[in-house]
């Protein structure tokens, strides 16, 4: 018995699905990837991306969503699956192949997109035509009795073509507003014929579905269905939770054997898997839903570390632990957790750049995992790095992100490498954001594990390859001197900027780097020079951290040239900053500029563009009272430059200029791969 | 400088005898100079040096217009940091497209 299998025995454990046995009870949860041809056809690095799941370990690979409709009112990502035709089958049955070959079962998930489907279509279809509330999305039409029942049976030749094509399980999509999803939801389904009316005339599509696809692949082939157990959509009549749950009731008695239950719709307000969620927070829904049927239940939303889910399953909350973002940060981790190697798995930080690309045709990537979508690219290193030929001596200046990826990289192709840093942690700004109120809110508000735990694993990694890590150091001219390195990496990463303008070198004047540790007094009034995600960020933290204190009357504001704050923030959640400033009530003053920083506050002009108006405010020369000025303005860091060093000479990460957490990494990885 | 000479000088990784792109050698198809944006210190001489006169800068990188290249190598001569600009084959070409590591099929 492997050490992980010892710690987490329900993990590990067999499961039954219908007939089909799966080795343990982690499920690699139905992902979109646009990888695929946009007709269609599964593509090699589809095949590559899978097969590194499949060699994962989990138990059931789901294939990502197959449209079944030949029209493409079901595809609602560009580089979608098709199932709508028998000429799918062969490039089908090469990822069925695949999976078995990683001794997991394959499952093929039929998803037809529905109200958001329609990618290549100027309309989508669904049970009534109710008006799209996100942008994305365009008018929906009202389908017609005939339209549905040939709906219906595209979804039954679908399955037959999943069969035929080797898969051991199937599994339905009804989920986010998917179309099963519109049939059942109160909020889309206006109809008054048989496929409408009370929540058992709503089911009534996905019923017969199920029992259709039963009849057409007999009962060894196991089928399931992924459902939404709570819309969240209470603000326009969507289900209710009882009917929710009365659905999933209509389809354990229609012959699933297992159901998937999800939260939230694509549509809903609130957040459902972002890094404001703590770890196992919807388990309720499962476990409510376990308790009125007797089918296995799964679950994917924030179930990121093994130790929730091996409590769930053991306490009869959960059958299934399904995951899609941890595994798309890395796909080996049911191995790693069964040799219990958990510092080896990289972690997901819920940063929601997978999905955010998705809805913008991009194909997928992943924050922490560069290689994502590589994995059948030799030079991109998924399976490994080959050792280098000759063995360089390498100094990476600064321990933060960039500099930690390039690293991990330059030691396991066998260099020697030593990582100088400045300060006296490893992390760089991730060490700072880690203190953001953005996380798991225990009683603590600074501490946030989701990015240190990436920042911990990436340490270990560098430890185990060899990488040296000389903390308190900065690189400079002396030090390259008599360490004669053959490759310097500059990865210095970002300095706050600080104003060319009288008063900015007053005691009041703030890093924003201090702030987050805790060495700067605050004050009652707070003036952030800066607009964008870190300023946003460094905002919200000190917000909280006030609040927390029990401070009242707080006057907040942030000031930049820029017209409109959070620009470089991924627009997928960018609306929940926005919403948090507004209700902090701090003031964004656009188009700023500071002129000068006084005793009494900060002296400034600004103009506010209203949004729907477009109406122009302009203030000249205002004074902005402040007691604490923070700058968070990031700019290079220019300590070391091409210049400092006659050699092979290479800058990553934020010192190049200064971007998102993903480009640091991205550097950091693309340079390890030339070494 | 012509592409056979191009070929035989094999551009390295500084430090190592492999070249980067274990393909770059063959020269059936066009090889088109590559910008490591990491190791380019922006001194601009590539640019100079461009008898087309298509190497520009952003972000204080040199950045080039492939299109246009005539892939004469003389940005590859001037350029005075060793693996700054490397030559190789276009993307998509056949021998630069994905190799599946192991489900070759």
């Amino acid at each position: 018995m492997l050490p992980g299998e010892k710690k987490y025995p329900h993990i590990f454990s067999p499961v039954q699905i219908g007939k089909v046995w799966a080795k343990n009870r982690i499920k690699y949860a139905s992902t979109e990837t646009n990888y695929n041809t946009s007709d269609g056809f599964v593509t090699e690095k589809e095949l590559a991306y899978i097969e590194a799941h499949a060699r994962g370990g989990s138990g059931i690979v789901t294939t990502q969503g197959a449209y079944t409709d030949p029209r493409g009112e079901g595809q609602g990502y560009v580089g979608m699956m098709g199932i709508w035709d028998d000429k799918f089958i062969p490039g089908l049955k090469k990822m069925a192949d695949v999976i078995h070959r990683g001794d997991a079962k394959a499952c093929l998930q039929l998803m037809h997109c529905g109200r958001v489907g329609g990618i290549n279509l100027p309309y989508t279809v669904g049970p009534s035509a109710i008006r799209q509330r996100l942008r994305r999305f365009r008018p929906q039409r009202k389908m017609s009795i005939p339209e549905v029942e040939e709906c219906i049976q595209e979804h039954v030749d679908g399955a037959r073509r999943a069969v035929e094509a080797g898969y051991d399980i199937i599994e339905i999509s009804g989920i986010v507003g998917y179309l099963i999803s519109n049939f059942i939801s109160k909020y889309t389904n206006w109809r008054s014929d048989e496929y409408g009316g009370d929540i058992k005339g709503r089911c009534t599509f996905m019923r017969k579905i199920i029992e259709g696809i039963r009849e057409e692949v007999g009962p060894d082939v196991a089928l399931g269905i992924r459902l939404c157990a709570w819309e969240m959509l209470d603000e326009v009549e969507g289900n209710t939770e009882k009917e929710s749950l009365e659905s999933i009731k209509i389809a354990e008695a229609a012959g699933c054997d297992y159901i998937s239950v999800t939260v939230g719709w694509q549509e809903s307000l609130g957040s459902v898997i972002s890094r404001d969620i703590p770890m196992g927070k919807w388990l309720y829904v499962a476990e409510r839903t376990k308790k009125a049927v007797q089918v296995p239940i799964s679950m994917a939303y924030r179930l990121f570390v093994p130790e929730i889910p091996e409590k769930a399953i053991a306490d009869g909350k959960l059958d299934i632990w399904e995951m899609c973002r941890p595994m798309i940060a890395d796909p080996a981790l049911p191995n790693k957790i069964m040799w219990d190697r958990q510092e080896d798995i990289t972690p997901c930080v819920a940063c929601q750049v997978c999905l955010a690309r998705l809805f913008r045709d991009a194909p997928v990537t992943c924050t922490v995992r560069p290689s994502c979508g590589h994995e059948g690219e030799r030079e991109w290193g998924y399976h490994g790095f080959p050792k280098a030929e000759e063995k360089r001596k390498v100094i990476i200046a600064g321990a933060g992100i960039a500099g930690l990826q390039a690293a991990r990289i330059a030691a396991e192709k066998g260099h020697d490498v030593t990582v100088y840093e400045k300060t006296g942690h490893v992390g760089g700004q991730w060490y700072y954001a880690s203190r953001n109120p953005w996380g798991e809110k225990s009683n603590k508000y600074w501490d946030d594990q989701e990015f240190m735990r990436w920042i911990n694993h990436m340490k270990a990694q560098c430890d185990k390859f060899g990488a040296k890590f000389v903390l308190n150091t900065p690189v400079t001219q002396k030090l390259l001197e008599k360490e004669k390195p053959d490759s310097l990496v500059i990865a210095t990463g970002a300095v706050p900027e600080i104003p060319d303008i009288p008063g900015a070198d007053k005691p009041n004047v703030k890093s924003m780097f201090d702030v987050f540790t805790g060495k700067a007094k605050l004050g009652k009034k707070v003036v952030v020079l800066g607009g964008s995600g870190a300023a946003i960020s460094l905002t919200l933290f000190v917000i909280d951290k006030l609040e927390k204190e029990g401070v009242k009357d707080l006057s907040l504001a942030m000031i930049d040239p820029a017209s409109r704050f959070g620009w470089d923030v991924n627009p997928s959640y960018i609306w929940r900053y926005r919403l948090r400033l507004r209700q902090a009530k701090v003031q964004q003053l656009t188009n700023g500029q500071v002129k000068e920083i006084t005793d009494k506050g900060v002296k400034a002009d600004w103009t506010i563009v209203d949004r729907k108006t477009k109406e122009k405010q302009l203030f000249k020369d205002q004074i902005v009272p402040a007691d604490t000025v923070i700058l968070a303005r990031l700019v290079p860091n220019t300590e070391l430059g091409y210049g400092s060093f006659k050699g092979d000479t290479s800058m990553i990460g934020d010192c190049v200029w200064v971007r998102r957490g993903i480009d640091a990494i991205q550097d950091g990885y693309r340079l390890g791969m030339r070494f | 400088m012509l592409l056979s000479k191009i070929s035989s000088a094999r551009p390295k990784i500084p430090g190592t005898k492999m070249s980067v792109y274990p393909h770059s050698g063959s020269s059936h198809m066009g090889l088109y100079p590559w910008i490591d944006a990491f190791r380019c210190n922006g001194c601009g001489a590539c640019a100079r040096a461009c008898p087309p006169d298509i190497i520009g800068f952003h972000k204080g990188k040199a950045a080039i217009v492939l299109d246009l290249c005539q892939q004469c190598g003389e940005c590859f001569e001037a350029c005075p940091v060793e693996g700054a600009i490397i030559f190789k084959l276009p993307p998509g070409s056949p021998e630069t497209e994905n190799i599946p590591y192991l489900s070759r099929i």
